[in-house]
């Protein structure tokens, strides 16, 4: 392992009335975009058994900004910027939405890179976003969950306010960069609330996944807390096409239904922390 | 159940992936076709009638893609599919890196000894090991193919067309709707058509189609007896429900081919900035 242990340098109780006007659980709904990048950066020619991710833009992403009007819910978007610049108008119409887009890599890179090139990758994937908004993204999130010594440092110097990529606490927390600096973490759970590995290892029914988060949400409900739900738009292992979708907004509905839950995207979550940095926990790098 | 002779409002269709020998040879290499390197054989052997059979009883038409090579060494099955009004299709394989040249030629090829081993001209192709190239969909309709049934990326068939003229019918699979990759990781059949018919009912809701992808195979295919018997229950459960109508591959493509009034660009991936 190269570089330090992270150390955690502040912890907290679990945190209670940390959430705005008495919320009991704040509700982060994440979609990785995951198109065509994903089979590209892989060295895969998108087509045929590699088509999957054609579907975000084709169904996967209208299926899903349909699904959130009906249901009245704020979301983020993570974006490869591969695949914003193959489909620029459905990243638009996610923006003219209301949903928060983040970074997510260039072609969803599953390597680690040489840190220039690390660098130039992120700053092009930053440079595409903010074309197409209008405005810089303020989060991203690690394709296939890692990071490199620069990487954090980079999207500091870039701007970003947010990461959304470790799994290591149910609840955000501050990450102490060097020289000062500092962003907020917001972590997710890939194992246990994200939709590829149900549809892409186990093949589980998809009515025994909504089960399973329905299940998950009860738990964290009952302490309150922080939750979060990843999924993506595409076909076959991600969650675009109609099933899927359905057994989504059964649990988007069954979350709703309780009282005391606000749903957010994760600009906003990143202020809460930021605003109150002594009620969560703080990780030093 | 809507007839077959119009294109009903949820269009059903089977294609059977036959396996039978070509690919446990590839696999099994020295080791010869013994023991798990016969699982493909089942299909010769028992598979093929059994589903045959099941699906006269079903009063369904459906889709089997073979490679050239299995049928050539085996043309009863050939003759057995044609017979019960089932259509046979190409399941074929492209070099990821081959010119375009190399490409046209091989499938060209490929499709004359299907023709040869069959009868007659194959009308759908499907990869093998869903490897296809860019130019691999206009190749095919180069070559006289009316449709492909090898992507995953939309709910329903959709109309490819170039400049050039060249058309083809894409009718894109699901994972969910396919029997092997469940079976391969040991699910039970109870479990398998449990997911099937989530699916399906979701793809009925939401103004999709229904394309099942089966194996001959004794493996991770679906022609032992208990898993023959979640096919039938599947297909019957589909033909009770109203707009539901079952076609072969050939058949669909060809309504769809006519009744669509949008048409898209073959596909294609920009170069990325690496």
């Amino acid at each position: 392992m190269s570089g330090s242990y992270p150390r955690v340098v502040r912890k907290v109780p679990a945190p209670k009335h940390v959430w705005p006007d008495g919320v009991r659980c704040l509700v982060a709904y994440t979609v990785d975009f995951d198109g065509m990048g994903n089979e590209v950066g892989k060295g895969l020619q998108p087509y045929g058994a590699h088509s999957a991710g054609r579907y975000s833009a084709r169904r996967g992403v209208p299926r899903h900004l349909d699904m959130l009007e009906r249901l009245g819910i704020p979301a983020t978007f993570f974006v490869p910027g591969y695949d914003a610049e193959c489909f620029p108008q459905t990243i638009r119409d996610i923006a003219a939405a209301g949903h928060e887009i983040g970074a997510h890599g260039y072609v969803h890179e599953g390597t680690l890179l040489p840190p220039e090139e690390e660098r130039r990758r992120l700053t092009l994937t930053h440079q595409i976003l903010s074309g197409l908004m209008g405005k810089p993204p303020v989060g991203w999130r690690s394709p296939s969950g890692q990071k490199t010594s620069v990487t954090l440092p980079v999207l500091h110097e870039l701007g970003y306010l947010y990461d959304s990529s470790d799994k290591d606490a149910d609840t955000p927390y501050t990450i102490k960069l060097s020289g000062g600096k500092s962003l907020v973490e917001i972590p997710n759970n890939t194992y246990s609330l994200d939709d590829f590995p149900f549809f892409n290892f186990s093949m589980t029914p998809v009515s025994e996944v909504a089960a399973q988060w329905k299940d998950e949400f009860d738990a964290r409900f009952a302490q309150g807390g922080f939750f979060m739900l990843t999924v993506h738009p595409r076909a076959g292992w991600g969650s675009g096409t109609p099933s899927r979708a359905k057994a989504i907004e059964d649990v988007l509905r069954h979350i709703k239904q309780h009282e005391g839950v606000r749903f957010t995207n994760l600009a906003a979550v990143q202020q809460v922390v930021a605003r109150n940095p002594m009620s969560f926990d703080e990780v030093a790098l | 159940m809507t007839q077959r002779g119009t294109l009903a409002a949820c269009p059903a269709v089977i294609g059977i992936n036959v396996d039978i020998e070509s690919l446990d040879a590839e696999s099994a290499g020295n080791a010869g076709l013994f023991g798990r390197h016969s699982y493909g054989r089942y299909g010769f052997r028992e598979g093929v009638a059994r589903l045959v059979q099941t699906l006269a009883q079903l009063d369904a038409k459906a889709t089997f893609y073979a490679l050239p090579a299995d049928l050539s060494r085996h043309p009863e099955i050939a003759s057995s599919l044609l017979d019960a009004g089932h259509e046979i299709a190409v399941r074929g394989r492209v070099a990821k890196d081959a010119s375009a040249e190399q490409l046209v030629n091989a499938l060209g090829a490929e499709r004359e000894a299907m023709t040869k081993a069959i009868g007659r001209a194959p009308a759908g192709w499907r990869a093998v090991d869903g490897i296809m190239t860019e130019q691999t969909l206009p190749a095919l309709a180069r070559l006289g193919y009316a449709y492909d049934a090898s992507f995953m990326d939309d709910d329903v068939p959709y109309v490819l067309k170039d400049a050039a003229g060249a058309q083809l019918v894409e009718l894109p699979v699901c994972d969910y709707l396919s029997d092997a990759p469940f079976y391969t990781q040991r699910h039970t059949h109870a479990r398998v058509g449990k997911a099937w018919q989530e699916e399906a009912e979701a793809q009925y809701c939401a103004g999709g189609y229904v394309h099942l992808t089966l194996h001959t195979r004794g493996d991770t295919g679906s022609s032992r007896l208990p898993r023959i018997a979640v096919v039938a229950d599947f297909v019957r459960g589909l033909q009770r429900k109203p707009g539901v109508a079952f076609y072969r591959a050939d058949e669909l493509a060809s309504f769809w081919r006519e009744q669509s009034t949008v048409s898209y660009d073959f596909p294609t991936a920009p170069r990325p900035n690496l």
